[in-house]
């Protein structure tokens, strides 16, 4: 390879990175939201509405509470909080977010779905 | 070229045909805590670096083979019993899995056995052998039964037949399959995580194993038939330390890969092995969720149950993406036989095989770390209680997995970090062999460009499964 076009590449190169800076530069932070605290109503032992998506922000709280006509045990995975639910009754999870990542809370029993929880950096 | 042009479009459209849809997949029974998709910026730096690493890279490239015949210096000779007792621990930790997954709890969290199967044996054996070289062979289990039943019959007979020939058109092909197997039953398996069924399956490999041991000898069928002594013997061949005769040589990283011998299904079994690892991270994104919905339905019409036409749609998911990597790779060889026609493009494509593992290796740190980084805590208090009785052996039963240690913004690092690298090491492979195979380095560059293009369309799509489009 020439010394030219060893130069040429080192240039493309070069390009790139500034390019890529511009870009990125430009692109702004998004900044996520958490939703706030969040409501899981659940009927014959389903999800009102589908799976809930939820966000909190790490450092912040998660707070959800499952509604169930369904006695079972509700289990947030991750943070591994099992709690059982009284048929028509309700449990609330509440605790500090200091786990990132994605996580299911589950009704245990019907291994079924109820919320996707996902804790932000 | 033309009909290059053409395959190439369809890969790429194949490739871009992203589309955003609702609802998450349900991952492995394991996990209690999913990856979040590696957010916009870091994407955008990582393809970048990768572009960039690639032009500096061709710049300053060398102009004579390094990597073909690297110097390997021997280190240590190990004592012969050692050899014995690692044989003995590997038979005896399998015999334990097999009855653990007969006489424990019958879930996949209370059972050590799919811990042990899929984050310790499937993605912690190719993470050690990728450091300190094929240790494996050491404690194979398959391997130090089919040896101890040849010195038994040894023993006890005077007239024992000679091993057949392997047949050359065998190859690497029953690893293939064993690894394909692997993958599905990981996947799309409804009942991947049952501890009994795992135990029957491991039988079953293991009776297969001794038939191909018994018929072309232990030493030959695990080189070539043994799917996991294949499979992490590819990760072992780019490792600084390779063991051989119960002797220990060092030599420079990556230096073991050329040195792949592309017997037939070798090019095969890469592909497969790049390729299923795409379909584990495909397939918990919510593009693959809408197109399983699709699939389900078309299987559920045909008269399969629900849970049959979600296998049968994943099967056929799997199946795709090995075909797109295999394209893919197949695209690359056509390109450098456009470049030059005195090799035929099959040829090729045998000749440049290892400058894949690299990039297997990294598509398995990408996808995985997290499982072994998570899961594999998990280990902790199975071992104290692998059955799920609530024994407590070793007094840490009541140790919990520490999902603090690293968080989501280290797991990103790790996992871009692994790709860009990858990328470079197999580059690097591919131009040194480029370099060996064309006397004109000027034509060893143009055809480079081809596999360049390739590399960087499997790093590409290796960060876009780890991206928020794929999730």
């Amino acid at each position: 390879m020439t010394r030219n076009s060893r130069l040429a590449l080192l240039g493309v190169a070069l390009v790139i990175v500034v390019v890529a800076a511009i870009v990125i530069g430009t692109g702004g932070s998004s900044t996520t939201k958490s939703s706030g605290p969040a409501t899981v109503v659940v009927k014959d032992a389903k999800p009102v509405g589908g799976v809930k998506d939820v966000t909190f922000k790490k450092g912040g709280t998660v707070d959800l509470t499952v509604e169930s006509d369904t006695a079972d045990e509700v289990h947030f995975h991750g943070y591994d909080v099992h709690k059982d639910v009284a048929k028509g009754g309700s449990v609330h999870f509440k605790f500090p977010a200091k786990i990132d990542g994605k996580f299911i809370v589950e009704l245990e029993q019907h291994k079924q779905t109820l919320a996707n929880v996902t804790v932000e950096p | 070229m033309t009909r290059l042009r053409v395959a190439g479009g369809l890969a790429l459209a194949g490739l871009l045909s992203a589309a955003a849809a609702p609802e998450s997949a349900l991952a492995h029974g394991l996990v209690g805590k999913q990856d979040l998709p590696i957010p916009r910026w870091l994407f955008a730096w990582a393809a970048s670096l990768v572009l960039v690493a690639s032009f500096v890279g061709l710049a300053a490239l060398w102009s004579t083979p390094r990597l073909q015949r690297v110097e390997e210096r021997r280190r240590l000779l190990l004592p012969r019993w050692l050899e014995g007792l690692a044989g003995a621990a590997g038979i005896a930790g399998f015999g334990f899995v097999i009855y653990a997954g007969f006489a424990g709890q019958q879930n996949s969290t209370g059972n050590v056995v799919p811990t042990v199967v899929y984050v310790v044996f499937w993605v912690g054996v190719p993470f050690v052998s990728a450091v300190f070289g094929d240790v494996f062979r050491a404690v194979n289990p398959w391997l130090a039964l089919g040896k101890a039943a040849g010195w038994l019959t040894r023993r006890v007979s005077d007239t024992v037949p000679e091993p057949l020939p392997y047949p050359e058109r065998l190859g690497r092909w029953p690893a293939v399959i064993g690894v394909l197997a692997f993958a599905w039953v990981e996947l799309t398996y409804a009942n991947k995580d049952d501890p009994s069924q795992l135990a029957v399956m491991a039988l079953v490999y293991t009776a297969v194993q001794l038939v191909g041991m018994s018929l072309y000898g232990a030493d030959t069928w695990s080189k070539r038939g043994d799917a996991f002594s294949v499979y992490f013997g590819m990760f072992a061949r780019i490792a600084p330390l390779r063991w051989r005769d119960r002797a220990l040589f060092t030599r420079p990283p990556l230096g073991g890969a050329p040195r792949l011998s592309a017997v037939p299904g070798t090019v095969a079994l890469l592909c497969t092995m790049i390729g299923t690892t795409s379909f584990d991270g495909f397939s918990q994104g919510s593009l693959w969720t809408s197109m399983a919905d699709r699939l389900q339905t078309f299987f559920g019409n045909l008269g399969f149950n629900a849970e049959h036409a979600l296998e049968a749609a994943g099967t056929v998911g799997l199946i795709m993406m090995v075909l797109l990597v295999s394209l893919l790779y197949r695209l690359g060889a056509a390109g450098m036989h456009d470049v030059n026609r005195r090799l035929p493009t099959g040829e090729l494509a045998r000749r440049f095989a290892h400058t894949l593992v690299p990039i297997a290796l990294a598509y398995v740190v990408a996808h995985y770390f997290s499982l072994l980084a998570y899961q594999g805590q998990a280990m902790a208090y199975l071992v104290s209680d692998p059955l799920g009785t609530g024994a407590d052996e070793f007094g840490t039963a009541s140790a919990a997995i520490n999902y603090t240690w690293i968080g989501a913004t280290g797991i990103w690092y790790v996992q871009c970090g692994a790709l860009v690298v990858g990328h470079v090491a197999g580059l690097t492979l591919a131009h040194d062999r480029a370099l060996a195979i064309y006397d004109d380095p000027k034509e060893a560059n143009r055809s480079q460009y081809w596999m360049l293009a390739v590399m960087v369309a499997f790093t590409s799509l290796g960060l876009w499964l780890l991206s928020a489009t794929a999730q």
